[in-house]
Order: C-alpha cells, then sequence, then structure tokens
C-alpha cells in the first residue's frame, strides 16, 4: 500500500476507532443521566471498567499497603469519591476539574487508566512482535517471522493511535507527547526536543514524526514481505531511495512548520545525527558553537548526499568544511578523536593509569604503521608471502613503539584487545 | 491550581507506619484531601473511599514526577542537558551518571513499595552478566510468583559487581579479572541455585544466560531436539573458560593459554560426542560451521530438503579447498592465480544454481555467494588527513 494512503487510512480509520470507543465506554462506564458531582454514583458503577483493570505491578498487589492506618479511618458522609465516578470518560474529567483536581493529577488518574484499558491488547501484540527475538529462536522461515512481527508492529501502531486520539480528546495534545511511551522509538528524544519549541507548534511537529515513523515502517513491511518471494523487489539502491524520499519529505514538512533556527534547535536533540554526534565527541570535548558547526555541516552533507552505496562520495568536501569551520588545530583534534585505535587508547590509558602525552605519543607514532598495514592487506596484486612478511615486520614495529611509550604490562594488554592486533595484524 | 505535592517534600519525616487521619473540611474539595505529605494524601483518599487503583495512580504520579525532577537537575540522562554538554560526556561520567540513576530507580520503587505496598515491573525483568538477553522477560515470568522477588535481588546484586568489574576493566582483561568474572558468574549461579530447584535453574538460565542464546543461535541448522539441547548446554555449563566469556574478551596468542584451551576443547568434544552419538555429533560438527548455517537458512527460505542444503554445503566446501591450495600455491603468478580462482568460482556458481533452484541461488548470491570465499577483500578507503 502506498504510505500516503496508509496514512490516510489509518488516520480515518482512528477516528472512526474513536467515535466507536467513546460510544462503548459511554455504554458501559454510564448508566443514567451524565452525574455532576452533588450526584452520588449508583453503586453498580462501583465496578465500573476502571476499577476492575490491571493492578500497577506485574507480580499481585495487595489491595492495601502496608502503611495502612492501624485504626480504621471514618469517611465522611458528606462526600465520597464516588461522588466524581462517571461511566463517562468526559464526565468523569470533567467532575475531577470541578472539584478542583489540579490538571496534572487528572492527567495521572486518565492516562493510567486509559493505558489499562489498552494493556492486555498491547501486551497481546508485543508479544507477537517479540516472537522470534527471544532467546530461543524459531527455526521456521525468516521472511514468515519478520513479516508476523512487523504486522503485530503495524497493529499496535494502531491501537496506540486509537489512544492517542482518545487521550487528546480528554485531555488535549500535551498528554499524548506526556503519556509517549517507550514504544515510539526516540520518544524520549521527541517528547523532549519538543519542550524547546513553542507550545502551539508542538502538536504539528509530533504528527510529521508519528506520520514519518509509520511511512518508514510501512516500507520495512512492504520490504520484508517481498523476502525470498519471486517477482520484482526493491533493490538495496531502490529501498534507500524510497528511504530518503521519506526523509525529505519529513524534512520539508517540519520546515513548513518551524522556524530555522526552531528547526535546528529541535533537529540537535530529536535527530539521529544529534543523537550521534553527543555521544561520539566526548573525545574531542566540543565547545556549543563547534558541535553547532559539526551538527551544521555534516546535516547538510546528509541532506545533499544522493547515495549510501557510493561511499567517500562527498566526504573530501565534508572534511574541507569541517576543517575550514573547526580551524587546522582543532580539525586534527577532532579527527584523532574519532579514530577508534585513539579510542582504544584511551581506554587502555584509563585501565593502566598512563599520562593523556603517552596516549598521544603513542597514537601519533602507531598511526602511519596501522595506515601501512592497512594498505598492504588491501593490495589485491602482492604476493601472499609477502604480504604475510611484510606484516609480521609491521606487527613487530608496532610492538616495540607499544612498548616504549606504555610500557610491557599495557602494551601486552594492547596485543590482545586492540582490533589493531586481533583483526589487522592477527596473521604470523 | 498547584499540584501540592510536585515541589514539596514526599514523606513527613517520622511519620512511618502510621497514617495520620484525614482532615475533613466542611466544603468538600480537591484542597481537602490534598496534602504534601504522601502517607496523609493516601490516607485522605482512602478516607473518601477513593478505589484502591485511583489512589495508586495519583500517588505514582506524584512519586515520578517528584523523581523525575530529581533526576533533570541531577542532569542524569542526555535530554537533560544540551547536546554540546551530553557530547562532552566521557565513558567514565556515563558510567557514574548510570549508576546514579539506578540507585535513584531504587530509592523511588522503595518508596512506591514502602507507601502502596506494590512492586513495579522491573526495567529489565531478569539479566544475565554475560550480556543482555532479549526474551528473558518470559524466563522471568515462569517463576513462580515467590520466588521472583528474590531472583530479581540476586540479579541486582550481582550486576552491581559485574558493572565494576567491566567499567574497571575498560575491555582489556587481565587473568585475574577474568578469574574474577567467573567467580562472580558461580557466585551468581549458587545464589540462584539457593532459590530455585535444580530444573527451575536451567530453565531461568536457559532463558537468560548468553551461552543459552549463542548456543540457540549455533545449533538453529542442526536442530536438536529439547533432550539434546539441555545435553550440550549442561555440558557448556562445565566448561566456562571456552563457553561463558565476558563480552569483548580476548584470549589472546599466549602459547601457554592457547594449549590449555586446546586441550580443553578437546574434552569437550570428546564428552559431547559421548553424549550425543556418532551420527548426531557429525550432524552437530557441520550443523556448527558458520557456511553451512547460512545456506541452511537458505535452503529452509527456498523450501529445499535438507539433503540439498548438504549437497550445497559439501560442493562449497570442496571450492574452498581449492581455493586454499590456489592461494598457495607458488607455481602460479598473480594473474594466473586470478584466473583459476575465477574458474572455481564459475563452476561453484554453476553447482550451485543447479541445487539451490533460482530463488535459493540468488539469496545465495545475495549473501555474498561465491565472492564471499573467492574474491580478495575490496580495499579499504584512504583514511582522511
Amino acid at each position: 500500500m502506498n504510505p500516503r494512503t496508509l496514512i490516510l487510512a489509518l488516520t480515518v480509520l482512528a477516528g472512526a476507532q474513536l467515535l466507536a470507543l467513546l460510544s462503548l465506554s459511554r455504554h458501559q462506564r454510564y448508566s443514567g443521566q451524565p452525574q455532576t458531582v452533588s450526584e452520588r454514583a449508583s453503586p453498580d458503577l462501583q465496578t465500573a471498567p476502571r476499577s476492575a483493570t490491571a493492578s500497577v505491578g506485574s507480580a499481585s498487589s495487595p489491595a492495601r499497603s502496608r502503611a495502612d492506618p492501624a485504626q480504621p479511618l471514618t469517611p465522611s458522609p458528606a462526600f465520597h469519591w464516588a461522588c466524581l465516578e462517571s461511566t463517562n470518560y468526559l464526565t468523569y474529567v470533567a467532575n475531577l476539574r470541578a472539584f478542583g483536581v489540579p490538571e496534572q493529577t487528572v492527567r495521572d488518574i486518565i492516562v493510567a487508566e486509559i493505558n489499562k484499558l489498552y494493556e492486555a491488547r498491547e501486551a497481546a501484540l508485543k508479544g507477537q512482535m517479540a516472537s522470534g527475538q527471544t532467546n530461543r529462536p524459531t527455526l521456521g522461515s525468516v521472511r514468515a517471522e519478520l513479516s508476523a512481527r512487523l504486522e503485530a508492529r503495524r497493529q499496535l501502531r494502531l491501537l496506540q493511535q486509537e489512544k492517542n486520539a482518545l487521550l487528546k480528546t480528554l485531555l488535549g495534545p500535551e498528554a499524548v507527547l506526556e503519556a509517549a511511551g517507550p514504544d515510539w522509538p526516540e520518544s524520549v528524544h521527541l517528547t523532549t526536543a519538543a519542550k524547546v519549541l513553542p507550545p502551539d507548534k508542538r502538536e504539528a511537529v509530533w504528527e510529521i514524526e508519528l506520520s514519518h515513523r509509520l511511512q518508514i515502517e510501512a516500507l520495512q513491511q512492504e520490504w520484508a514481505a517481498s523476502l525470498g518471494q519471486p517477482g520484482p523487489r526493491r533493490s538495496g539502491t531502490g529501498r534507500l531511495a524510497a528511504l530518503r524520499q521519506l526523509q525529505a519529505q519529513r524534512a520539508a514538512q517540519l520546515s513548513q512548520v518551524l522556524s530555522p533556527a526552531e528547526l535546528e534547535e529541535y533537529e540537535m536533540r530529536a535527530s539521529r545525527l544529534g543523537a550521534e554526534l553527543a555521544e561520539s565527541l566526548a573525545l574531542f570535548q566540543p565547545t556549543e558553537e563547534e558541535f553547532r558547526q559539526i551538527f551544521r555541516i555534516r546535516r547538510q552533507a546528509e541532506q545533499t548526499q544522493t547515495s549510501e552505496l557510493q561511499p567517500g562520495q562527498g566526504a573530501d568536501d565534508l572534511e574541507l568544511k569541517l576543517k575550514a569551520a573547526l580551524g587546522e588545530q582543532r580539525y586534527a583534534e577532532y579527527v584523532r578523536a574519532q579514530d577508534p585505535t585513539y579510542d582504544e587508547l584511551r581506554r587502555l590509558a584509563e585501565r593502566y593509569g598512563l599520562a593523556q602525552s603517552q596516549v598521544d605519543q603513542a597514537f601519533d607514532a602507531l598511526k602511519p604503521l596501522i595506515q601501512q598495514a592497512e594498505q598492504i592487506e588491501a593490495e589485491a596484486e602482492l604476493d601472499p608471502a609477502r604480504q604475510a612478511q611484510t606484516l609480521k615486520q609491521l606487527k613487530a614495529q608496532v610492538d616495540r613503539l607499544l612498548i616504549e611509550h606504555l610500557g610491557e604490562r599495557a602494551a601486552r594488554s594492547f596485543r590482545r584487545h586492540s582490533s589493531v592486533f586481533t583483526e589487522l595484524l592477527s596473521a604470523d | 491550581m498547584a499540584d501540592a505535592g510536585d515541589s514539596a517534600p514526599v514523606v513527613q519525616p517520622g511519620a512511618a507506619g502510621s497514617a495520620p487521619a484525614p482532615r475533613p473540611t466542611p466544603a468538600w474539595t480537591w484542597q481537602s484531601l490534598d496534602s504534601t505529605d504522601l502517607r496523609q494524601l493516601i490516607a485522605n483518599l482512602r478516607a473518601v473511599e477513593c478505589p484502591e487503583q485511583t489512589v495508586r495512580d495519583i500517588v505514582l504520579g506524584r512519586i515520578n514526577r517528584q523523581f523525575a525532577a530529581r533526576e533533570a537537575t541531577l542532569q542524569l540522562r542526555p535530554e537533560h542537558v544540551s547536546p554540546w554538554e551530553a557530547a562532552r560526556w566521557t565513558d567514565s561520567v556515563r558510567w557514574t551518571k548510570q549508576r546514579q540513576l539506578r540507585e535513584l530507580d531504587r530509592e523511588k520503587r522503595a518508596l512506591i513499595k514502602e507507601l502502596l505496598g506494590v512492586e513495579l515491573p522491573p526495567d529489565q525483568t531478569a539479566w544475565d552478566p554475560s550480556g543482555d538477553t532479549p526474551g528473558s522477560e518470559a524466563a522471568y515470568a515462569a517463576l513462580s510468583e515467590v520466588k521472583r522477588e528474590p531472583v530479581r535481588q540476586i540479579q541486582q546484586r550481582f550486576r552491581d559487581q559485574w558493572d565494576e568489574l567491566e567499567h574497571r576493566t575498560r575491555g582489556f582483561w587481565e587473568p585475574e579479572d577474568l578469574a574474577e568474572y567467573h567467580r562472580l558468574r558461580a557466585q551468581y549461579h549458587q545464589a540462584l541455585a539457593g532459590v530455585l530447584t535444580q530444573t527451575e535453574l536451567e530453565d531461568f538460565l536457559i532463558g537468560t544466560s548468553a551461552v543459552a542464546r549463542q548456543l540457540w543461535t549455533e545449533l538453529a541448522a542442526f536442530a536438536p531436539t529439547e533432550q539434546e539441547f539441555r545435553a550440550i548446554f549442561r555440558l557448556r555449563q562445565q566448561f566456562p573458560e571456552l563457553f561463558d566469556l565476558p563480552p569483548g574478551y580476548e584470549p589472546g596468542a599466549d602459547p601457554e593459554a592457547a594449549a590449555q584451551m586446546a586441550q580443553l576443547q578437546q574434552q569437550y568434544e570428546q564428552q559431547l560426542k559421548t553424549a550425543l552419538g556418532e551420527s548426531r555429533y557429525a550432524d552437530y560438527q557441520r550443523a556448527h560451521d558458520l557456511q553451512y548455517q547460512a545456506l541452511a537458512r537458505i535452503g529452509q527460505q527456498a523450501g529445499l530438503s535438507p539433503q540439498v542444503t548438504v549437497q550445497a554445503y559439501q560442493a562449497q566446501q570442496a571450492a574452498l579447498a581449492q581455493m586454499q591450495q590456489l592461494r598457495t600455491d607458488p607455481s602460479l603468478d598473480p594473474a594466473q592465480r586470478r584466473q583459476a580462482l575465477r574458474a572455481v568460482r564459475d563452476q561453484l556458481n554453476k553447482t550451485m544454481l543447479q541445487l539451490l533452484g533460482q530463488p535459493g541461488f540468488q539469496a545465495w548470491q545475495q549473501a555474498g555467494g561465491a565472492l564471499l570465499y573467492l574474491e580478495p577483500r575490496p580495499a579499504t578507503p584512504q583514511t582522511s588527513p
């Protein structure tokens, strides 16, 4: 199905289901006239669906805590919580508000109830999504398993959309953002990022993100369905092109809603690139300005790159831009901080209490030799025996340098664990 | 209206065990019930017969917000700081923050249990020191209710110790670290055995341990019976030096250690052969081969019989042996070697197409096919200056 058609269908379906759900809940929760705070709920309302929902913990929970009062409390005859109850969610919310319950507490009560209402159905679908990812993989067809998991995820999304629509109707869009669980990928980042935006733009951004996520998942589902099947199937390039089209569509939609400055603030927190930079620049210790510069340049490169299947394309240009932005000295430090060998040496220094200067010197001495080894290994024309001999000589050189800069113990440990030795210089 | 509990102390000091009486007022509003003291709030809500579930929802909301505010103040999560600040977090800083977060989480759970008498579902229900284990929730759920909490406490205790060890080594394992790892593992199993029966323990370890997960992956093409699986699992448990190693551990090239490992491997294979019998042991060996596993997956997708998969594997093995011979043949110059390798590749492609059929052959090629084994590795791109 065309992703746009899918979204439209989901939206229509969610709307219809919401109406049905509100009617259903009214039927289940409501017996008679809408209640007011002054009305006392009829006894049958004490067993309305809300009170029959699951307990907080997965383990069985006692009805009362150990901190229960030793002496029974005598409730005032003037007021019982049941006065606020209703079988209709809208009435219940109105009653709570009229009683003066703070909005945040109203949300706590209603979000928890709605979550419980959907809990069993969500759990069943999550169970289906997890099948095949357990500690005991099934031996059946990979395609069938994957398709079933993705279909369960699609159904879960539909259910979550229905739930979100209900929450939005009852409590407003902010409640949906607040209640977004960890099932939506990067939801923490999205909700946090959304908070840097003006309140009137948050909902629109959230909608764009959800829609984008659904389109990507539909693409994955289409690909999984074609696995192992005869007939046309999207190639890797085709899938990538479709993905890039969706990303471009998302970027265009976001830029319609947000100003350039808002978009940058949001993307630095919500995008995969922002998260990746926040994870990978620790050794570089960027200032705010440097972080922003790196983010802008890499973002631009990401948006203009046409295909990941052509590695290196535009890479030189990217590096030149970074160098120009950071300056010679800081750029050199940036490159070094990205190097996995430098990271290994830094961890080694922490492990064996070495000085930072030892790490820097060892790295500077090792780097040319590692590059040389990579070139030799990649040389297809070289005679295998000669190749092995040259690598062996390099390995001996690296060994000497390591002992010289790091000492015998750390050098031995580096030899045993570093990818330079376990992969590049592994063959004697 | 402000929420009374959001910026106030959670529990009044000295209030433990004796919940205060509600404060009835003539005109009932939320303010009549609300209190900055959560015990008082609970008592007030119960006094007006607020359903227990709603009491929990209200109090949990308060507690969650109070702890979220503390997390935010301590800047424990990346979302609490600007991205450039999070980018300056080193591994050690991240580790310390994770540790603080976990402590805060424990504090929150303890408070919830104290106030409401309920256990929150653990964030990670069943954990194994040898790695994160998906599907472990099922193993945890399979335990009787009364055993879940003690098991979780054992896991919590060993997880802390394991984290310390992992952090200290930074991935560079010395022999004494490895010894400590095995000692911790043994203590962990022993502690679990104090709570679980032998069968429960085995089931729990099969459901949670990386040893079992690795075994399922390895044995997918062997299709073991449950009895066979358990026999192999038990045997591997007896050889932790071979099969239960910390993630990222490399044994290194120490000849003495290598000889010791080889000896252990030999003992393991011998005992396995006895346990499985000659025929199934031969199946096991073949199915253990990664190349056979890849072919078996392709065969399953293409609906081929196991016999055909075995034939395809044998053809591939024969081509590999030929390739090995050609690569080390000193009489060939590079051009001749390339030509000979291509001839082997073309023949293998032809055989595989016949055996696997078009869809299977296509899948095999997508997985690397003959190229994976017969072509020289592509050049590594130059690192930018």
